[in-house]
């Protein structure tokens, strides 16, 4: 019988683990059931949503279409990883003040795409935002506000810059 | 009023924002507990058949299946939902493709995966019927004994009329007519229904996605035979809702499997799941007729519809709409409504944000035009015409409307969305430009304030010594902002900040009974509970006072967390010791007939939408869309704005795209995933515009009403009427797809 189990050692939101994992596992799995991360939600499991939005060496990725085992010596950033000291990352106080979330179900993969967004681009267009986070679906109206609440954290960066 | 107010109408970061933001708060499937077993569910491959024979010994000897449960091993239990037929958990007749026939608990998902595989059932297949309209012939296939008609009088439709509608299409100027299609949206919130059950051996723990955590608490106690005081439904994070999350079957099923394996138990519905077995919209053919005199005074409706309820559905939310609210938003002195609730082979229909107000819409409000259009009348004018004004009686019963602006939300409306540049009058469409038409169309409609079972709320408030209080409500938050609003209106009654007012909720443990969140009753509802225990404990606060301080109760007034004695101020922990409390359970409400309330919160609403339609491809494109809606008041603007976004964005998929689709000889769903199944995202919604109108309804909290349900109503109709003035010819079915366009264009 093939040996269907894996090693790993994965950077998770800064701290390194070394995890056994089951060749089939996705990351997103592997996130939530074996480190309890469940920030990274799972909306359908099939790279349709943008729920399980992370980072991979600071590129977002849907964590359910990425095996685990793919994420070998990776570095990978969850929302659970983005405050630091305590202190909220710009743009989740600013998801916050705009109101730009509802049920907060897409939120972390919202945050997720836009932070990504950020640090390539950190005076992204409408447009631009639109276009980089139109994978992350949300049902209940929220896209107006995120929008605006990305421009708000791009300025607020810039000027503390 | 509003010059007063010190927390109300204001925006305040939502009080669950934080937890939703850095990834803490929990979810029904974020519940991870020690020694838990993982639930899978077998779907029925058949539309409709009876298991003749279903052997589960072989999945049983796979390593790490712990328990199955089949209609044989839990025949008998059994549960009703206001919303659909008496159902068993586990039923030996699958009415639609999708149904559980079985639920496995295993070690791990895998296992439980592998088990469904092993289970054998033999089938006998029974006819299927999938349109509703065919469901309700004499000699259709029937999915239950007494027939498919599933109205309170089963096998007869629902009939509301009154004046006589024969004379008034005999005395018509007019008659404008339409048959009206509308296909089956599921609900399709981003979180998957799940539930994890863990049983103590005293108690039950139940952790289940729904807006009606206080009827789960029923349906569990039924379903195990626990008493009330032994179940607990934790509901603190729920990842949307829509009208679609209440009671089902399956946490019963996790909870009978914790309960029988003395394990708890996960359940999660994959996104499959939740768009078959969780629930989704009627569909419907309606056929709509009105009379008109030359004045375009619209004299009578004839209406009468087919209402898809799928496999288990019942007649709330089709018919009993017609007991309850706004079919009547014009001042008809004849009508008749005839519906029939069809049961067909086809996942269950529940009540989906607007029911069937949407559909309605689409089809009344097309017509509304026509008869404008024949009379040669403005559009906003035959509107202005033809519906009620405050304080009017409305048919049937004689219910009095509540604060109704139509003058002020068809005039913002009218100068918000550039009506009256865009509009060049009927049969000229807005511009043409190549194969490009652009056309401009209006809505308007009432909502419902949230008067549905509002005797079902209660709340409880307790003021500390230190002058900080809590606020304990059964309402359930649903992405809605109701644990935020909520707090508001404490925090404003006793003059609080509102971080001075902590909120226990989302626990069936710690909290007093809610009915739900439905049918935007919880702000009306459960905020008039929580106002009037706010006002009640600072009564009690005052008369404490007298007591203890030898005043009279006109000495003594409560502000800002302070009392003051004859003007001086007296500290809290001067007067009590230990925190004070006050229950308030609301009162029945006045009714002119069953389910008629004596007062009608009227909501109105007011829709425009411009569009562009290419008339090559039959592409439409939404340019811009003004929404203007009357919340009685405003408690926190943002979230009324995230409200109305919701409504409009759901309504613009709705009327353009979302349909889920049925192979027609096997039953099977074709497109149940967000690849097939399009809901809008960022790049396809397009500018809204809202505009918030306050009318201090007087019977709200603080004049507010309920927002999140009827700003959806209009959509369809909004973008149907526009894409009308664009091309010239009216579209009956939705969603309104290149292809549909290009037939109603006679292309193809």
């Amino acid at each position: 019988m093939a040996n269907n189990k894996s090693i790993i050692n994965i950077n998770v939101n800064g701290i390194m683990h070394t995890i056994d994992v089951e060749n089939n596992w996705t990351l997103l799995k592997v996130l939530r059931d074996e480190m309890g991360l469940t920030g990274t939600k799972c909306g359908c499991d099939k790279g349709q949503c943008g729920a399980c939005t992370v980072l991979m060496n600071g590129k977002p990725i849907l964590s359910c279409l990425t095996l685990a085992v793919a994420a070998n010596e990776q570095e990978i950033t969850t929302i659970e990883g983005l405050a630091v000291g305590g202190n909220l990352h710009p743009l989740q106080e600013s998801f916050i003040e705009h109101h730009a979330l509802q049920c907060g179900f897409c939120t972390p993969g919202m945050i997720m795409s836009a932070k990504a967004l950020l640090d390539e681009n950190p005076r992204p267009s409408e447009e631009e935002i639109k276009y980089s986070l139109r994978g992350n679906l949300c049902r209940c109206g929220s896209y107006p506000k995120v929008v605006k609440a990305i421009q708000d954290t791009a300025k607020k960066m810039e000027a503390r810059e | 009023m509003s010059g007063e107010l010190k927390v109300i109408g204001k925006p305040f970061p939502l009080r669950d924002a934080k937890e939703k933001v850095e990834g803490s708060a929990k979810y029904s499937a974020d519940i991870q507990l020690e020694n838990m077993l993982h639930a899978k569910i077998l779907g029925s491959p058949y539309p409709h058949a009876k298991i003749k024979k279903i052997d589960v010994s072989q999945a049983q000897k796979i390593k790490g299946v712990v328990e199955i449960l089949t209609h044989e091993n839990t025949a008998g239990i059994t549960y009703t939902s206001v919303e659909h037929k008496p159902m068993s958990v586990l039923e030996q007749q699958v009415r639609y493709v999708g149904g559980p026939v079985a639920v496995v608990a295993a070690e791990t998902e895998e296992i439980a995966d592998k088990a469904l595989e092993a289970i054998q059932v033999e089938y006998e297949e029974l006819p299927a019927v999938f349109d509703p309209v065919e469901a309700a012939k004499p000699d259709a296939p029937k999915l239950y004994p007494e027939g498919n008609i599933a109205d309170a009088v089963p096998g007869e439709p629902l009939c509301e009329k009154w004046g006589d509608v024969d004379k008034a299409f005999k005395e018509a100027d007019i008659v404008v007519e339409g048959t009206f299609k509308t296909p089956i949206q599921p609900v399709t919130p981003l979180e998957p229904r799940a539930s994890v059950a863990s049983w103590d051996g005293k108690v039950l723990s139940a952790w289940v996605s729904t807006q009606f955590p206080h009827r789960v608490k029923e349906d569990l106690a039924g379903v195990l035979g626990l008493p009330f005081s032994k179940i607990r439904v934790i509901s603190h994070f729920i990842g949307g809702g829509f009208g679609g999350k209440k009671q089902e079957e399956y946490p019963l099923m996790a909870a009978l499997l914790s309960v029988r394996t003395n394990r708890p138990v996960k359940l999660e519905y994959s996104r499959e799941e939740e768009t078959i077995v969780g629930r989704r919209r009627y569909s419907s053919v309606e056929k709509i007729k009105l009379a008109a005199k030359k004045d375009g005074t619209i004299t009578a409706i004839n209406f009468e519809t087919y209402y898809d309820v799928g496999a288990h559905g019942n007649f709330v939310g089709g018919s009993l709409g017609l007991l309850v609210s706004e079919f009547y938003v014009y001042k008809f002195e004849n009508a008749i409504f005839k519906v029939y609730d069809v049961n067909t082979n086809l996942p269950t229909a529940q009540p989906f944000r607007g029911v069937q107000f949407p559909a309605y819409l689409f089809g009344l409000e097309q017509l509304v035009d026509q008869v404008a259009e024949k009379l040669g009348i403005d559009p906003a004018e035959i509107r202005l015409k033809n519906t009620y004004r405050t304080g009017d009686k409305m048919y049937p019963y004689g219910a009095t409307l509540g604060n109704f602006p139509v003058e002020e939300l068809i005039e913002k409306g009218v100068k918000a969305s550039g009506f009256r540049n865009s509009w060049t009058g009927w049969g000229k469409p807005v511009k043409v430009e190549g194969s490009k038409r652009r056309g401009i169309g209006m809505v308007f409609t009432m909502g419902w304030g949230g008067d549905w079972m509002k005797q079902c709320s209660t709340a409880t408030v307790k003021i500390y010594p230190d002058a900080t209080a809590e606020l304990i409500t059964g309402a359930q938050d649903i992405g809605t902002g109701c644990n935020t609003t909520l707090p508001q209106i404490v925090a404003e009654e006793l003059g609080l900040p509102l971080d001075k007012v902590k909120l226990t909720a989302g626990d069936t443990g710690l909290t007093p009974d809610d009915w739900g969140a439905c049918g935007s009753r919880t702000l009306r509802s459960a905020g008039t509970a929580a106002h009037e225990a706010a006002k009640k404990v600072k009564a009690v606060l005052i008369n404490t006072a007298c007591l203890r301080l030898n005043a009279t109760r006109k000495d003594v007034e409560c502000k800002d967390g302070v009392l003051y004695v004859k003007g001086k101020k007296v500290q809290l922990s001067e007067v009590i010791k230990e925190p004070v409390s006050a229950a308030h359970k609301n009162a029945e409400l006045e009714t002119v007939a069953p389910l008629f309330d004596a007062h009608y919160m009227g909501g109105a609403t007011f829709h425009v939408a411009e569009v562009e339609v290419d008339i090559e491809t039959g592409e439409i494109t939404v340019l811009r869309y003004t929404a203007v809606e009357d919340v009685g008041r405003a408690i926190d603007p943002l979230i009324v704005e995230g409200q109305m976004y919701g409504g409009a964005l759901q309504g613009l998929g709705y009327s353009l795209r979302e349909e889920l689709l049925f192979d027609q000889k096997s039953g099977k769903p074709l497109n149940p995933n967000f690849l097939d199944y399009k809901i809008y995202d960022f790049q396809d919604a397009p500018n809204i515009q809202l505009i918030i109108v306050e009318s201090n309804e007087p019977t709200g909290p603080f004049g507010a009403m309920g927002v999140g349900e009827h700003c959806i109503n209009p959509v369809a109709g909004a973008v149907a009427n526009a894409v009308y003035n664009a091309i010239g010819t009216r579209l009956y079915e939705i969603p309104m797809s290149p292809e549909r366009v290009l037939k109603a264009l006679g292309k193809i």
